[in-house]
């Protein structure tokens, strides 16, 4: 397992670089000269060299990429060009926010989509069966942009039982720590505060859990379905096991391989929907903080963005993989 | 009608056992007469076509047949003097595994891939024997020798590690590691090559002298049989069609479907033109023949044959045959056999 993980590590490697290339090359594929452009057409020929020094693109092309990477190695993601703050610090809070927005997501598409489909595969063709792959069936073509106005206007507007936007009610001044804020509550033990943020986080959690939920709740039921016929269920039993042991040692562990592939290629989905979702419910995410970048022509910022995003989707992608070649011995083993 | 097992009480005794499966198309009536006795230390092998109902009878006894659909309605399986035919799943949890054991015809899949030969084999012993992981390791290592795998840290291996006839090894260890009364074996040597398939078998009389495990062989195989076995029984179509002994099966079969069978048995020495085969098909479950259920393929078929339904039939001591050509014209006139084994 130890080798395995090694091997990971080292394969990330090239992915990394050809990652910091492709970034690297955002602001040289601008068409015309980037530094004109990204000056703005009215800038002043001095101001347009000036931001050519800054940026470094009077010098070839690979010592370019050279201090960029440098730069990069160190954790230096550059300075924002509007606000000249440095990004790392600036997109903190942002990152923070999208985590919190998807963490939150995963759980519920997680936890509601695996029982539902266990209760489903365990009760296979009742009225419960039916109506769980039914909803999921639905579920799983319903566009999350729909589905987010839905809520706002069932639960926030009509009902109002639920805010539909933001993070927190605007009134509640909190310095934040983590800028997680479900935690950093629990850190200042304000449980009325902590409430105000689970109940920020719900609608747009759900809004981005469902589409993942139902293809998790399917392929769950399907995958249990299809391990509870294999010949060593039936060895299993007949050693004498208990129906507890069958379903939850030996058949879980098999059908969550299937699962657990799908929900890595859920993550994508879900970062795409995230950008969504943060417009609609005016969340401050990552997906809000770049979307304003692009409109202001921050190149720089859309840069270290891009490639923090595709950093963590990938790392996220490599954590799925492991956790598979711990479930799954024959994968260390495998050609790979 | 009773007759004694050659070597003691029998350890398994089912009869006139029924058993169908309620599907959306109908009623498949898989099991529909079947008698048959395993001795104290016996090794009786149970042969037929595919799809006669071998594994379905096996399923049966060891009570992991699929139900719904599947459902008992009639006849009884003892074990060891008890009736287990409508045991709880509680119960039968009990000895499964302990008192009766089974081994599958596909090594490659029986065992779960995702845990350990080791894991696998503790996890057999623990469920019914009160004891701490070492010891049950320690008696995993012996039982896994006795079988024939003396390998380092095989325990700590996975199934995909290990070649088909290993992990038939490593089942068989799983099936006897505590010391079951019987072995229920279902085609345990079908998927795997002729020198691996002795090897098992051998394996497998050894440990039925060592233990006095009885063992019921399952197989489509009448070659396996000969070798191997004290009493035959031939099914067809979900029902016994013939019993006996082996030498006296082979000397002298007496129903026609064993007959076909014995015939159809590729022979070395004489110099074969065409492989023998039965002629026409199994009947389809769904639509079986009013009375025998062979008439149709026979080539002996009369006409009381198409309606009236035979019994089991003592034609000579310890030999049963389920056929209307061994019956007295009385018998066939009541349209029934020998009235005391139903
Ligand atoms: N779960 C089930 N549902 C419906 N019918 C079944 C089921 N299991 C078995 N049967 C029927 O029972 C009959 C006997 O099947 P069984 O598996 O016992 O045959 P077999 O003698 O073991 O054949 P093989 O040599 O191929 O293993 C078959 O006709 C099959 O259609
Ligand atoms: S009863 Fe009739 S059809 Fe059936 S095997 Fe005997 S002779 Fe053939
Ligand atoms: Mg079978």
């Amino acid at each position: 397992m130890l080798a395995y993980t090694v091997r990971r590590l080292f394969m990330l490697i090239p992915v990394l670089v050809g990652m910091s290339i492709i970034t690297f090359g955002i602001v040289h594929m601008i068409p015309g000269d980037p530094a004109q452009t990204i000056a703005g057409e009215k800038a002043t020929p001095q101001r347009v060299e000036e931001i050519r020094k800054e940026l470094g693109l009077d010098e070839p092309l690979y010592i370019q990429y050279g201090s960029y990477a440098k730069g990069l190695l160190q954790g230096d993601l550059g300075k924002s060009m509007t606000t000249k703050r440095p990004i790392g610090e600036e997109i903190g809070p942002f990152l923070a926010a999208t985590a919190e927005l998807v963490f939150a997501a995963m759980f519920i598409a997680v936890f509601f989509g695996v029982n539902l489909g266990i209760l489903s595969s365990w009760r296979q063709n009742s009225w419960f069966d039916y109506s769980a792959m039914m909803i999921a069936l639905i579920g799983v073509s319903i566009p999350v942009f729909w589905l987010g106005l839905m809520e706002q206007w069932l639960f926030a507007q009509t009902l109002d039982w639920l805010p539909s936007n933001g993070r927190l009610d605007p009134r509640i001044q909190m310095e934040p720590i983590t800028y997680f804020y479900v935690i950093d509550t629990i850190l200042y033990g304000d449980t009325e505060v902590l409430w105000d943020a689970v109940k920020h986080l719900i609608l747009p959690a759900v809004a981005l859990a469902t589409v993942p939920m139902a293809i998790i709740a399917r392929i769950t039921r399907s995958s249990m379905l299809e391990v509870m016929r294999s010949d060593y269920i039936r060895t299993a039993r007949a050693k004498g096991l208990s129906e507890f042991w069958v379903v939850y040692k030996h058949t879980l562990k098999n059908a969550s391989i299937p699962v657990l592939t799908v929900i890595g290629l859920q993550l994508g989905t879900l970062l795409g929907g995230a950008v969504l979702t943060e417009t609609i419910f005016s969340w401050p995410g990552v997906g809000r903080y770049l979307y304003t970048a692009i409109g202001e022509r921050d190149y720089t910022v859309v840069q270290s963005g891009i490639l923090i995003v595709a950093t963590i989707f990938v790392i996220i992608n490599l954590i799925v993989d492991l956790i598979y070649a711990w479930i799954d011995p024959r994968i260390q083993y495998g050609k790979k | 009608m009773f007759w004694g097992v050659p070597m003691g009480q029998s350890i398994l005794d089912i009869s006139t056992l029924e058993l169908h499966f309620f599907t959306e198309k109908g009623v498949i009536k898989a099991i529909d007469g079947v008698d048959l006795k395993v001795g104290e230390g016996e090794i009786v092998g149970l042969v037929g076509e595919s799809g006669c109902g071998k594994s379905v009878t096996s399923l049966a006894v060891m009570g992991l047949i699929p139900t719904p659909p599947g459902k008992i309605v009639g006849g009884s399986i003892r074990f060891s003097g008890q009736e287990i035919t409508h045991w709880t799943n509680k119960q039968m949890r009990k000895i499964r595994g302990k008192d009766i054991s089974m081994i599958f015809q596909e090594p490659m899949t029986s065992l779960n891939p995702l845990f350990t030969i080791g894991d696998q084999l503790v996890e057999a012993i623990r469920v019914h024997k009160k004891c701490s992981k070492k010891e049950a390791q320690s008696l995993s290592l012996a039982i896994l020798e006795k079988v024939g795998i003396k390998r380092v840290g095989i325990l700590k291996q996975y199934p995909h590690q290990l070649s088909g006839g290993m992990r038939q090894r490593v089942m068989i260890a799983m099936a006897m590691v505590l010391e079951p009364r019987l072995l229920i074996a279902d085609e345990p040597t079908t998927a795997l090559d002729v020198t691996i398939q002795a090897q098992i078998l051998d394996l497998m009389r050894s440990l039925n002298r060592e233990f006095g495990t009885s063992i019921l062989l399952i197989t489509h195989d009448l070659g396996v049989v000969a070798e191997m076995c004290d009493r035959i029984v031939v099914m067809y179509a979900g029902q016994v069609v013939e019993e006996a002994d082996g030498r006296k099966l082979f000397k002298n079969p007496s129903h026609p479907y064993t007959q076909g069978l014995l015939k159809s048995i590729p022979k070395l020495d004489e110099n074969q033109k065409r492989l023998y085969s039965i002629p026409g098909q199994v009947p389809h479950p769904l639509n079986m023949p009013q009375g025998c259920r062979f008439a149709p393929r026979c080539e002996y078929v009369m006409e009381t044959c198409w309606n009236k339904k035979p019994d089991l039939y003592e034609i000579e001591q310890e030999h049963l045959s389920r056929c209307w050509l061994h019956q007295g014209k009385e018998a066939i006139e009541n349209g029934k056999g020998d009235a005391d084994t139903t």
